[in-house]
């Protein structure tokens, strides 16, 4: 039985000297990145020409392609992050309590991630600040657009405060085993900061958590994201109330894989985050991300029997190009498989392996990213105007395209690797809380 | 057990002749006894019993409009969907009142022509204090009373300060309104799920879409007399200079199934009355004329977001993909125009001519450089229509019954009658009639279409790239249709 205190060492020992391997990785980040950044160059430089998007209609293509994709993605994740987080601190669940802060940090990563695919799918971003601001008290009436780009910016700010609320009592507590090199980020931190607060900013995160629980299915990828889609008739692969829970359970399901991802690459890294983040947290995320993909896999099914059993034509051709396509499949079973391991573990087919559940993990993930790409181009592919059928085109997304997965996965990694080093990713309330729970269970 | 097999009968019938109107697009006759006999059965579970009126009342007396109006349009948007009445008597039977009551009706008087009133005329009639904001649908608004009644601060007096507690005279309307609707709907319409007036709308697809007197400019197509000789095409691609690919104007060839007739319809932007492009648009730059109703893209403020292009149903919009070759742009533009600045239009916006420069959007724009030129050869007229040969696209202010579209809508029906009337072949086949295109995703285009009416199942037969045997300037086209995505793309 380890004392506190050298359990508090832990939470801090991301934020030493970093290690060999920590700068590998940081390299391979910058690779990515570099070469998104070389293949965005091209684009500002040549038009959006570089990729393979084109007009949908007599030009025969899609006008939304991988980019779309890729930012349904990110935002999935971003959101199924704070949902798994506030629901921890609403719930007041000690058991996640050591992913609640990795949650939060993931999704202001992965908003980020998500505001950039925005601006790297657009014509002119250049001008995207000012035509937003001018238009916004006019647009926010009626383009589900400006509804997506109002609540982004609303979760960053919720994500943010929240995170910076609950900061401040650990910073506090464990300035001193801290880097010295950043005091004068701490200071700002700890602005006016007095022990008795404490209390009161619990009850802030409270709230804050329970404004965040119910907005999640109306505002976040229970709402506004997938109505981008849903509400647009002319795409019948798109239209339809099943859309915003489809969208919503495979983000809490690519969410959980990724808190998954990142706590075993912490465990991995630093000697005895085992204890930090225990199994007994890996395989709860595993179950939970196993349950949502099973909600999810069932949306599916029946999004596929309604749309291909008697359904009218325009939406009867959109889904059984679904059916019938490999790429849809592949998804599918990315999701199914992982969710059968997850099963079989649970009941007890299999013993419990955390390299199995991030595996698992990483499928989901990808699969994901797959099944909302397919979603974006299989709608506009299929209009309700069957008249331009028979026009010529296809879509396969150009390197520049594809190098933008990978550039935010590689600004994802830098992301981690900076914050890791500046504060504590995990609670210090976390590990008193399993210490407490350590010595309930030794009594 | 013999009322419902004659009601199941009776459903089967108006579901085959639902069936059969959509595959021919002929109006069908419903058959009014058989309407009758389903509107009046089980009255009872839909009947208000005291407990609802009281409630009303209660809801309704928290506003300073008329309850007892409230409750009696509620009562006969009941009747309505029992059968008891027609939707004629409704809409007519508390005109005045409503008029009396809130300045205006927005509801249509008469539903086989009405739509509903423009913007300005219900802002005008309203509150000047009152924030402009589009009159919404009921989907919008539902359960208003409901939700904003119970938070009322019981004055009751109408102190007239609508304000105050939170209500303005603009939302009592919707409330009323919606209230009435959701009343009407929610206890359905037997004979029109789609909604109380959906259907007549259909089949009363011409006319102005847009109530008042402010022009809407808008095409009378006749497809049926079109050849498919795509001048239109290469006329419009000539003269806004699209971008190679960017085809504003189109015509579609298409066959029906187990037809061998090749039908042709001619496709440029609808400039509908209820564009989804400019709902979505999350800058502004895609909007809607006020003086004349033409849809146009503020090629200045467009982000090239792309969002017109998805929400549109038409397929009608072209994103300037690469760079432009602006010499070449400017040489061309210049032989056609008398400077480059007729690209602005009459309020110094940047809308005319090609979107010339890379990332954004542009389409069909009524060639709004020849409305705004002072010139009265051009004013009124647009490429496309001057360069077809058969003299099907006739351009103008569909609001003006004198216009060139509504004279020739009127020469049209009579062909339109004496087809039906005479069971002339051609007809039989091809099922001339009057419609416009995609209506049912409620964009209320403003092209008015005369011949056959493609149905769901009709294909596009054309080869794309065989516009090149047709005669006229096709070099345009041509390009165009070589630039398919998948040769396009590739890095340069």
């Amino acid at each position: 039985m380890s004392a506190p205190d050298a359990e508090r060492e832990d939470l801090v020992r991301p934020l030493k000297k970093p290690s060999k391997e920590y700068f590998i990785l940081g390299a391979l980040s910058t690779v990515a990145v570099a070469i998104f950044a070389v293949g965005y160059i091209l684009q500002l430089y040549h038009g959006m020409e570089v990729t393979n998007l084109s007009d949908w209609g007599s030009g025969g293509g899609v006008t939304w392609g991988l980019y779309i994709g890729t930012f349904i993605w990110w935002v999935g994740i971003a959101h199924g992050g704070i949902i798994i987080s506030a629901a921890v601190r609403l719930l007041k669940i000690e058991k996640y309590e050591p992913v609640a802060r990795i949650a939060e940090l993931l999704t202001i990563g992965a908003l980020s991630m998500a505001g950039l695919m925005i601006i790297v799918h657009l014509g002119r971003p250049d001008r995207v600040v000012w035509s937003v601001v001018l238009a916004y008290p006019t647009t926010v009436h009626t383009s589900p657009l400006a509804w997506d780009l109002t609540v982004i910016t609303l979760y960053f700010v919720l994500t943010a405060t929240y995170l910076s609320l609950t900061l401040r009592s650990d910073v506090y507590k464990m300035r001193d085993q801290l880097p010295d090199i950043l005091d004068p980020l701490y200071s700002l931190i700890l602005f006016r900061y007095d022990p008795d607060e404490d209390p009161v900013v619990e009850r802030m995160a409270w709230w804050l958590a329970l404004a965040i629980i119910i907005l999640a299915p109306l505002l976040l990828h229970g709402g506004v994201i997938p109505w981008l889609f849903a509400l647009t008739a002319s795409t019948p692969g798109w239209f339809g109330g099943l859309t915003a829970p489809q969208f919503l359970s495979a983000a809490l399901t690519s969410a959980m894989g990724g808190v998954i991802v990142i706590a075993y690459a912490f465990r991995k890294a630093y000697e005895n985050w085992e204890n930090v983040i225990p199994d007994e947290v890996i395989w709860g995320l595993g179950w939970w991300m196993g349950i949502f993909s099973l909600i999810f896999v069932w949306l599916q099914l029946q999004r596929g029997l309604t749309g291909s059993y008697l359904a009218p034509n325009e939406v009867m051709e959109p889904t059984m190009t679904m059916l019938t396509s490999p790429i849809y499949w592949t998804a599918m079973l990315m999701l199914i498989i992982p969710l059968a391991y997850v099963a079989f573990q649970h009941f007890g087919v299999i013993s419990f392996s955390t390299p199995g559940m991030v595996v698992a993990a990483i499928a989901v993930i990808l699969g994901v990213l797959v099944e909302k790409t397919f979603f974006t181009i299989e709608g506009l592919m299929y209009p309700a105007t069957m008249l331009y059928e028979n026009t010529p085109g296809n879509y396969i997304p150009t390197w520049i395209e594809m190098s933008s997965v990978l550039g935010t996965t590689g600004l994802i990694v830098l992301f981690w690797l900076s914050i890791s080093k500046i504060i504590p990713i995990v609670e210090l309330q976390a590990i008193e809380h399993h210490d407490e729970h350590e010595s309930e269970g030794g009594d | 057990m013999g009322m419902r097999q004659r009601n199941l009968q009776s459903k089967l019938a108006q579901a085959d002749a639902v069936v059969k109107q959509r595959l021919s697009g002929i109006p069908v006759k419903r058959d009014q006894t058989e309407e009758t006999n389903l509107s009046t059965e089980d009255t009872a579970r839909h009947s208000f019993g005291p407990e609802w009126e009281d409630d009303a009342r209660e809801v309704l007396s928290e506003v300073d409009f008329d309850t007892e109006l409230g409750v009696e349009l509620a009562r006969d948007a009941q009747r309505l969907s029992q059968g008891k009445i027609s939707e004629d008597e409704f809409f007519s039977r508390h005109n005045e009142t409503v008029r009396e009551e809130f300045g205006v009706d927005a509801r249509p008087t008469d539903p086989r022509s009405s739509e509903p009133l423009d913007e300005e005329t219900v802002n005008a009639a309203l509150d000047d204090d009152v924030v402009a904001e589009p009159v919404p649908t009921p989907h919008e608004n539902g359960g208003a009373i409901g939700g904003d009644g119970g938070g009322g601060d019981g004055d009751g007096g109408g102190s007239g300060d609508d304000e105050d507690d939170g209500f303005t005279r603009r939302t009592v309307l919707k409330s009323v309104g919606v209230a009435a609707a959701g009343i009407a709907a929610g206890t359905w319409d037997r004979r029109n799920p789609g909604g109380i007036w959906d259907e007549d709308r259909q089949i009363e697809a011409a006319g102005p879409n847009t109530g008042g007197d402010e022009p809407q400019m808008g095409m009378v197509i006749d497809n049926d007399s079109c050849i498919g000789g795509a001048h239109c095409v290469a006329a419009c691609s000539h003269e806004n200079q699209t971008p190679a690919g960017a085809l504003w104007q189109f015509v579609f060839q298409f066959q029906e199934p187990e037809s061998d007739t090749e039908e042709f319809l001619v496709r440029p932007c609808q400039h509908c009355s209820d564009p989804p492009c400019v709902s979505v648009c999350p800058v502004r730059a895609r909007h809607k004329r006020e003086s004349d109703g033409i849809v146009l893209t503020d090629y200045d403020i467009c982000i090239g977001c792309r969002y017109c292009q998805v929400a549109c149903p038409y397929g009608v919009n072209y994103f300037q993909w690469g760079e432009p070759d602006e010499d070449m742009w400017r040489d061309q533009f210049l032989a056609n125009h008398d400077s480059v600045d007729s690209r602005e239009d009459k309020r110094g916006k940047h809308v005319a001519g090609p979107q010339h420069e890379k990332g954004i959007m542009g389409k069909c724009v009524f060639c709004v450089h020849r409305q705004d030129s002072g010139d009265p050869e051009l004013e009124g007229t647009t490429a496309c229509e001057e360069a077809c040969p058969t003299d099907s696209i006739h351009f103008g202010d569909l609001n003006d019954p004198e216009s060139d579209p509504r004279q020739y809508l009127e020469e049209a029906e009579e062909k339109i009658k004496e087809a039906e009337a005479g069971g002339e072949a051609s007809n039989e086949e091809r099922h001339l009639s009057r419609w416009r295109f995609q209506e049912d995703r409620g964009t209320k285009p403003n092209v008015i279409y005369i011949g056959h009416q493609p149905s769901e199942n009709a294909e596009w037969v054309d080869e794309p790239g065989s516009y090149a045997e047709y005669p006229g300037d096709t070099e345009k086209v041509r390009d165009g249709f070589d630039l398919a995505p998948s040769q396009r793309g590739g890095g340069d």
